[in-house]
């Protein structure tokens, strides 16, 4: 039985650097997976061979949703979002000068489909597919709590929120696996505690895998139901929270270094 | 839904009422020849700043080349019309103008977006517009260096008028709704942009493309309206003064396109009897706008009936 | 073969003032990111004030040169104090259009004060031409060469081996991080746009003896060939700034020669997208990436 998201042996060179070296990983149907490992690891890079932002040295990877089988190997990013996976990023990349409502109305860009008559002339059809879209980002925004923010310019927004909205952001794009890079750094622990939950809660709710990048261990052991252990490019440990906190190995290379 | 409609009928209205207000102060005399000449000069402005600011303001990219595409308009209108001198030939000088720079744009966007950038994508803009100036200047057809004298007058105030509102509504709502968000995304920020599985390059052409093909009917309101064009009046000069009316008003408003476009006509039109000394405030001028106002005189605030009612309407509440 | 030779001798004379404008394009963009329209109005000062010396006072070349480089010099310390230092913090965009409103200041008021006609050149030197194996050569042509050879090289000794060239370096990497480690920023800045601007005056006299004639207008055309021939080589990169201007100078020369004259310009330019494509930061230039 094939996984939705199978990487196999993938390797990613900048020049001398091997950033990402020989990783095998795969994701199933509606998991909420941990990428985790020290600075520097290649997880970022990682993702962005993920999301095609990079592109593999060598290796495959392979999605398969409703028994249909996509080779997102070479694929540009635009494709991979296309083919429902969203990110958002470890330096938060909003479009600071658009508001909160249009962020989200963005990530629908490819969704609505709007004839350029429709629109210069405005034509009611535009109307009628504006207020979907707006409804749509509304049931959105509600859920992580930015109703109130819906017309502030991105930029504007307290760190931890602007965080959110990129969640919310990537979300919109209605994704099949959602990958978070870092979504509680710099969040006080109310902050990340509220985000645990709701990203359970939106792993449930809209049925989609999650794999996620955090330090944060309270974070990553409270709701990841595998975790991958990435150290110098390469795959260390993998396993439920459990067993990579027994993981002697693990330990040495991550866990034992800070008291965090 | 209604509160649609109402605000499409103000506009409407406005627009109607802009004309009939116009046409009155000919009428009686207000409006001589000097100041209507002056009046289509800045709405011709408007259509050719207007759309660039789509392309610099909204799409981020910086194009130094929007007088190409107000060339091929322009020769399209003069050659077509001077072989069928009517309002049928007009029309379709401009749509053959139109689509020459929609065609053109494309070829040169394609070419130049996916690999440049900023200031790269600036002199690579400049030059496919000198390219095709050159070209001009080298053509039996388009007259040479010397140009094309004695074009048929087929437009007139009203023309530019009606023009200038249809481009004006296509662009501002074009801005205005789904595209224009992908657009400003591409500026904000392309690698989150293709996250979201916008397409860039795509974007940023149809931005590129748009803005050409307005340009093509200012050069066709610009040829029939003076009669007389040469290659010369399409040089780097040309799309730098468009730029500049762009900066003026707010790279990102085109509330402050319109503003700076009429101020620039007005201060141009007020210093006619400086004579020589006319370019040299004009310059002083626009340095001490730029070092006052470096984000241009409105920033990006943008003039909206909707805020205007919400913001009166506020004010009886309270 | 002598055809060829000719060729090559005049598309030298001509590129190598190309390239003593384009350096100063390139210097001053790659330290304040400012595509500095008003540098091919500062190479028409230093033609007028070499052509003011030359009449008046009877300078010979080498005074002139330097008169016209002083000049240079101070005029673009000058415009950088008044019309791009207030704008140091504004949008580059901003900045974009002082330049140019600068540019329309110099272009303008110079033909207010002095009128927009064109006028000869003073020959400073008598021109001599040698006939070398039926090469025709002039003394003013070897003079040009010569001089924009020995002023490129003096100026990468100036960036390579002082103390101020170094900071000129370490101001166009990070402005931040030189201020940190003690570099006066402005100070550097106005020494760049002080050594760009001497060279374009140093142009200035040069193209006069060129041409044999000079006009306010006349930085326009040969500044925007310049700044291209900067993006060409690399903008930002000293050699490549030369190499374009080089390179701008021999293509012109050569089109005219093959009877493609009136075709140059389109064809110096599409030379110019074309290698832009293929290498998007010039010759020399580094292509950055933007990291995720």
């Amino acid at each position: 039985m094939p996984h939705l998201l199978d990487v196999d042996h993938v390797v990613r060179k900048f020049g001398g650097l091997t950033a990402v070296n020989d990783v095998s990983l795969h994701l199933d149907k509606h998991e909420l997976v941990a990428l985790i490992g020290p600075n520097g690891a290649g997880k970022t890079t990682l993702f962005n061979l993920l999301t095609g932002m990079v592109q593999v040295t060598s290796g495959k990877i392979n999605l398969q949703v409703d028994d249909k089988n996509y080779d997102l190997t070479h694929k540009s990013a635009v494709q991979i979002a296309d083919l429902g996976l969203s990110r958002t990023f470890q330096n938060i990349r909003l479009f600071k000068d658009l508001t909160v409502m249009d962020n989200v109305l963005t990530a629908m860009t490819n969704e609505y489909k709007e004839n350029f008559l429709t629109t210069v002339f405005r034509l009611p059809s535009f109307y009628k597919t504006e207020k979907e879209m707006r409804a749509a980002a509304q049931k959105l925004l509600a859920i992580f709590d930015l109703t109130e923010n819906e017309q502030t310019l991105a930029k504007n927004l307290p760190y931890g929120t602007q965080r959110r909205l990129e969640v919310v952001r990537a979300l919109a794009t209605h994704p099949q696996i959602l990958f978070l890079d870092e979504p509680a750094a710099g969040m006080n622990p109310e902050e990340t505690a509220d985000l645990t939950n709701l990203i359970k809660y939106i792993q449930k709710e809209f049925q989609i895998t999650v794999l996620l990048i955090e330090h944060d261990m309270s974070l990553v052991m409270n709701l990841a139901e595998r975790i991958y252990v990435l150290d110098q490019g390469e795959i260390l440990a993998t396993g439920s929270p459990e067993e990579i906190k027994a993981n002697p190995k693990v330990i040495e290379a991550y866990l034992g270094e800070g008291d965090d | 839904m209604k509160s649609n409609w109402k605000y499409i009928l103000s506009w409407l209205l406005l627009m109607v009422g802009g004309f009939y207000l116009i046409n009155a102060l000919i009428m009686v005399g207000v409006i001589d020849d000097f100041i209507e000449n002056m009046l289509v000069t800045i709405g011709i402005n408007i259509i050719l700043a207007t759309g660039l600011n789509l392309i610099i303001g909204f799409s981020g990219q910086f194009s130094l080349g929007h007088a190409g595409f107000m060339a091929i308009g322009a020769y399209a209108t003069a050659i077509i019309t001077q072989r069928m001198s009517s309002e049928a030939g007009f029309l379709v000088s401009m749509f053959v103008g139109v689509l020459l720079a929609i065609i053109i744009a494309a070829i040169i966007g394609t070419a130049t977006f996916i690999r440049l950038k900023g200031d790269y994508l600036a002199i690579a803009t400049l030059g496919a517009a000198e390219i095709i100036r050159n070209v001009i200047n080298n053509l039996k057809i388009t007259g040479g260096a010397a140009g094309l004298y004695n074009i048929p007058q087929l437009c007139s105030w009203p023309t530019v008028y009606i023009l200038f509102c249809v481009t004006t509504i296509i662009l501002t709502n074009f801005i205005r709704s789904k595209n224009g968000r992908a657009i400003k995304a591409v500026r904000e920020d392309e690698i989150a942009a293709e996250a979201m599985g916008i397409n860039t390059t795509k974007w940023k052409l149809a931005a590129f493309v748009l803005g050409g093909a307005t340009a093509a009917i200012a050069g066709s309101l610009h040829a029939s309206f003076l009669q007389t064009i040469s290659p010369s009046n399409f040089g780097i000069m040309e799309s730098i003064s468009i730029l500049v009316i762009v900066v003026l008003g707010g790279v990102g408003s085109m509330t402050g396109t319109f503003v700076a476009a009429i101020v620039l006509g007005v201060l141009d039109t007020a210093l006619q009897s400086f004579g020589a000394l006319r370019m040299v405030i004009y310059a002083i001028v626009l340095i001490l706008i730029m070092i006052f106002k470096p984000a241009g005189l409105l920033g990006n605030w943008e003039f909206s009936l909707k805020n205007l009612t919400r913001h009166f309407g506020k004010k009886e509440r309270s | 073969m002598q055809t060829v030779l000719q060729q090559i001798i005049n598309a030298l004379s001509l590129g190598s003032i190309y390239a003593l404008l384009a350096l100063g394009y390139s210097m001053v963009y790659g330290i304040i990111n400012l595509i500095n329209f008003a540098h091919g109005d500062i190479y028409m000062l230093g033609a007028f004030f070499a052509y003011y010396v030359i009449n008046v006072w009877h300078f010979n070349f080498i005074t002139a040169l330097l008169s016209a480089m002083i000049i240079g010099a101070v005029s673009g310390v000058v415009i950088e104090y008044f019309a791009y230092r207030p704008l140091r913090k504004s949008p580059r965009i901003a900045v974009l259009i002082t330049a140019i409103g600068v540019s329309f200041l110099l272009e303008n008021g110079m033909s207010y004060f002095v009128g927009s006609n064109a006028r000869s050149f003073p020959q400073v030197i008598e021109q001599v031409n040698y006939n070398i194996g039926g090469v025709q050569i002039s003394n003013v042509q070897i003079l040009i060469l010569v001089t924009a050879l020995i002023l490129m090289v003096s100026l990468q000794l100036i960036i390579q081996k002082t103390k101020m060239g170094r900071a000129m370096r370490a101001v166009s990497v990070d402005p931040a991080a030189a201020e940190l480690v003690g570099v006066n920023v402005n100070h550097t800045i106005s020494f760049t746009f002080a050594l760009g601007s001497a060279l374009a005056g140093a142009a200035g006299i040069l193209i006069g003896m060129y041409y044999n004639q000079i006009d306010p207008l006349m930085g326009m055309t040969p500044g925007i060939k310049a700044f291209v021939a900067a993006v060409l080589g690399g903008i930002g990169s000293v050699p490549g700034a030369s190499l374009g201007g080089f390179l701008i100078g021999i293509l012109e020369t050569f089109f005219q020669s093959i009877g493609l004259s009136a075709y140059k310009d389109a064809v110096v330019y599409l030379v110019l997208i074309v290698i832009l494509l293929f290498l998007p930061a010039g010759i020399f230039g580094k292509n950055t990436k933007e990291k995720v």
